[in-house]
C-alpha cells in the first residue's frame, strides 16, 4: 500500500467512527430526555401514589388529600364503551377488507380511508362527536366521550385484523372450503380464531392508544368532580383529572396530577407490551 | 351462495361502510357547523388576525345574513403561524435525531439488545401526550425560562428571530422541543422499520467489495430510503399539526398576535379550540362555535392533506 491509499483508508475509518459516535450521540440524546420525562412522572407519581388514590374523590380546590377514584372508574367506563361500539365493526370491517376485497380497487380505497381516519387530529374526532351528540342531547356525556375514541378504536382494529387475517396462509381457507364449510363459518370459526392473538394485539393497542387521550374528552365527556353511573352526564376520566389538576395552582392538585399520569403512562406500557408478547407468540404459531 | 353466506357478506360489507361514512359524515357534519362562520367570515379568516367574540352584552347585528354580536370578528392567521412554525421547528429538531437513533439501532446495536431497545422507543412513542404537556408545564419551562432562553437570545442577539427578548418559558420554540420529542421516537422506530426491510444481500455486497458499516449506510441504505424518510416525516408533520393537550399546556395561548421571535408566546389551531371552547358557548348566537367549528374544518384539511401524501410516499405496513 502506497502512502495514499493508507492515508484515504485512515479518512474511511474515520468517518466510519465519526458517523458512528454521531448516531449513538443522536439516541443517546432523545433516549435521555424521554428518559428524564419517565423519571419525573415515575418519582413524582409514586409520592403521591396511596391507598387513598383508588378509593376517594377527587378533591375540591385547594386540592388537600382525595384520590383519583371516580376518575379511574370514568376512564374505565368511557374505554368500555369505546370498544364496545368500535371492536365489532372494526372487526367486521377488518373482515371484509382482508376476505372480500384483498386486491380489489375498492379495498385499496377502503384501506386508504381507514389510515386517513388513524391520523385524524383527535380533536377535530372530539369536534365531530360535539356536533353530533352532545349539542342534540344538550349536554356533555361518558356516552360522547366513549364514542368519540370509538372513532380512534375502529380505524387501529380495522387495520391489525386485515393484516392478521391477511397472514393465514390460503390453503386453511381452500382446506375448510373444499370440505364444504359455509364462508361464513370459514371465517368466524377458522380464519379469526387462527388469527386471534393478532386481532386481540390490535384491540390492546387500540386500548393503549385511548387511555391517554384528553383532547376529544374535553368536547365530549368533560368533567365530573363526584360519582356518576349515568351515561348520559358528564363523567371524570383520569387524563381530563390530570389536564385540569396540573394547570391549577394547587400543590396537592399536582400531586394528583402526577400520581394519575404514572398510572396511565404504566397502563399504556404494559398494554403495549403485552400486545407485542401476543404478537411475538402469534407469530411462532404461524411460522 | 348459501343465503348464511349472503347475509354475512352483507353484514361486514356494512360494517366496512362504516369507514368512508364516517369520514364523509365528519365533513359534512363540520363543513354544517362551519357554514355560519364561513359566509359571514369569508377569506379574511386565513389572512387576519381578529379572534374577538365582540360585545357580549349588546344586541346581535345581522353581517352577510349572519346573526353575530356587534363587533365580533373571527381569523386565524395567527393560529395558522403558530401551528406551522411549531410543527416545523419541531421537525428541524426531531428529523436528524430520529434519523441518527434508526440509524443507530438497526446498524450499529448488537442483535440481542436491538430488539429490547427497539421496544423502548416504540413504547416511548405511546407516552399519553397530556403526560409530554404536565412534564413541559412543571418541569421544562421553569428550566428553560431561568438557565436556557436568556443565555441562548443573548448568544444570539444579532440573529432575527433568535435574539432577545428571551420571553417566559411559554412560546414557540417550547412547543417545538415538546412535540419534537413526541415525534422522534415515532421517526425512528418507522424508519428503523424501513433500514431493517432493506435486503441482507445489499448489505453483505457492500461488505465484500471492502465498504465501511457507514459508506454502507450512506450509500446503499439511504438512498433506497428517501421516500420512507420523506414519508414517516411527513406522518410526524401530521401528528405535530393535530397535537392538542402538550401545546395547549405550554404554548402560551397567544391571542391575535404573530410570534415576534421564537420565545414568544403562541396558540395552534388544536389547542386553541379547547382553549376557547368555554368561552364560545356563552355566545348567544353561536357564531364563536360556528367560528371553532371552521378551524376544526381548516385542521381536518391541512392533516388530511399532510397524511394523504405520507400514505402515499410510504410503503404501506410501515407506519404507526
Amino acid at each position: 500500500m502506497n502512502a495514499g491509499s493508507v492515508s484515504r483508508y485512515r479518512h474511511r475509518r474515520l468517518a466510519n467512527a465519526m458517523a458512528l459516535l454521531l448516531g449513538t450521540l443522536a439516541t443517546l440524546f432523545g433516549l435521555f430526555w424521554l428518559v428524564w420525562i419517565l423519571w419525573v412522572t415515575v418519582s413524582r407519581g409514586l409520592a403521591a401514589i396511596s391507598p387513598a388514590l383508588f378509593t376517594q374523590l377527587t378533591p375540591p380546590p385547594p386540592g388537600n388529600g382525595g384520590g383519583l377514584a371516580n376518575a379511574f372508574i370514568g376512564s374505565l367506563e368511557v374505554n368500555v364503551i369505546a370498544l364496545l361500539a368500535g371492536t365489532p365493526v372494526g372487526i367486521g370491517a377488518g373482515m371484509w377488507l382482508a376476505e372480500y376485497a384483498q386486491r380489489n380497487a375498492l379495498g385499496t380505497i377502503i384501506r386508504f380511508l381507514n389510515d386517513i381516519l388513524l391520523s385524524a387530529p383527535s380533536i377535530v374526532l372530539g369536534l365531530f362527536v360535539y356536533a353530533l351528540v352532545v349539542r342534540p342531547l344538550g349536554h356533555f356525556s361518558a356516552l360522547a366521550g366513549g364514542l368519540a375514541l370509538a372513532l380512534i378504536v375502529l380505524p387501529v382494529v380495522v387495520r391489525t385484523t386485515d393484516e392478521m387475517l391477511r397472514l393465514v396462509p390460503s390453503t386453511m381457507r381452500e382446506a375448510a372450503l373444499s370440505l364444504g364449510v359455509p364462508q361464513w363459518k370459514v371465517i368466524l370459526q377458522i380464519l379469526l380464531r387462527s388469527a386471534r392473538a393478532g386481532v386481540v394485539t390490535g384491540i390492546l393497542l387500540a386500548l393503549a392508544r385511548i387511555s391517554g387521550e384528553t383532547a376529544p374528552l374535553l368536547f365530549t365527556s368533560l368533567n365530573n368532580q363526584y360519582w356518576n353511573h349515568d351515561p348520559l352526564k358528564p363523567i371524570a376520566t383520569v387524563p381530563v383529572v390530570i389536564f385540569q389538576f396540573a394547570m391549577s395552582p394547587f400543590s396537592g392538585w399536582h400531586a394528583l396530577a402526577w400520581a394519575g399520569a404514572l398510572v396511565v403512562t404504566l397502563l399504556v406500557f404494559v398494554l403495549g407490551l403485552l400486545s407485542r408478547l401476543l404478537l411475538a407468540r402469534s407469530k411462532v404459531i404461524h411460522d | 351462495m348459501r343465503p348464511s353466506d349472503a347475509l354475512f357478506r352483507v353484514t361486514v360489507t356494512l360494517f366496512a361502510a362504516v369507514i368512508p361514512l364516517s369520514l364523509l359524515v365528519l365533513l359534512l357534519f363540520l363543513l354544517h357547523d362551519a357554514w355560519p362562520a364561513i359566509r359571514f367570515n369569508g377569506v379574511d379568516f386565513l389572512f387576519k388576525n381578529a379572534w374577538n367574540l365582540g360585545n357580549q352584552y349588546g344586541n346581535p347585528v345581522t353581517v352577510h345574513g349572519q346573526q353575530v354580536m356587534p363587533g365580533a370578528s373571527f381569523a386565524i392567521l395567527f393560529l395558522i403561524v403558530g401551528t406551522l412554525a411549531s410543527s416545523l421547528i419541531a421537525l428541524l429538531l426531531a428529523v436528524p435525531l430520529g434519523v441518527g437513533a434508526a440509524i443507530f439501532l438497526a446498524e450499529a446495536v448488537p442483535a440481542g439488545l436491538r430488539s429490547y431497545l427497539a421496544l423502548l422507543v416504540e413504547l416511548l412513542a405511546s407516552v399519553p401526550s397530556v403526560v409530554f404537556g404536565l412534564w413541559g408545564y412543571v418541569v421544562l419551562i421553569p428550566l428553560l425560562a431561568h438557565h436556557v432562553y436568556p443565555h441562548l437570545a443573548r448568544w444570539l442577539s444579532g440573529v432575527p428571530f433568535l435574539g432577545p427578548p428571551p420571553g417566559s418559558g411559554y412560546g414557540l420554540l417550547t412547543a417545538g422541543i415538546v412535540l419534537a420529542l413526541m415525534c422522534v421516537p415515532l421517526i425512528a422506530a418507522n424508519l428503523r422499520e424501513a433500514i431493517e426491510a432493506t435486503p441482507q444481500a445489499l448489505r453483505e455486497a457492500g461488505l465484500a467489495v471492502g465498504a465501511t458499516r457507514f459508506e454502507i449506510v450512506r450509500k446503499i441504505i439511504l438512498p433506497r430510503l428517501r421516500l420512507p424518510l420523506i414519508g414517516v416525516s411527513t406522518l410526524a408533520l401530521g401528528r405535530a399539526l393535530g397535537e392538542t393537550m402538550a401545546v395547549l399546556m405550554i404554548s402560551g395561548n397567544a391571542l391575535n398576535i404573530l410570534p415576534g421571535n421564537i420565545y414568544s408566546p403562541i396558540s395552534t389551531m388544536a389547542s386553541f379550540m379547547v382553549s376557547q371552547l368555554d368561552s364560545a358557548l356563552q355566545d348567544p348566537t353561536n357564531m364563536a362555535v360556528y367560528g371553532i367549528a371552521e378551524i376544526g374544518l381548516a385542521l381536518l384539511l391541512l392533516s388530511l392533506l399532510v397524511n394523504a401524501v405520507a400514505r402515499v410516499l410510504m410503503p404501506r405496513g410501515l407506519s404507526a
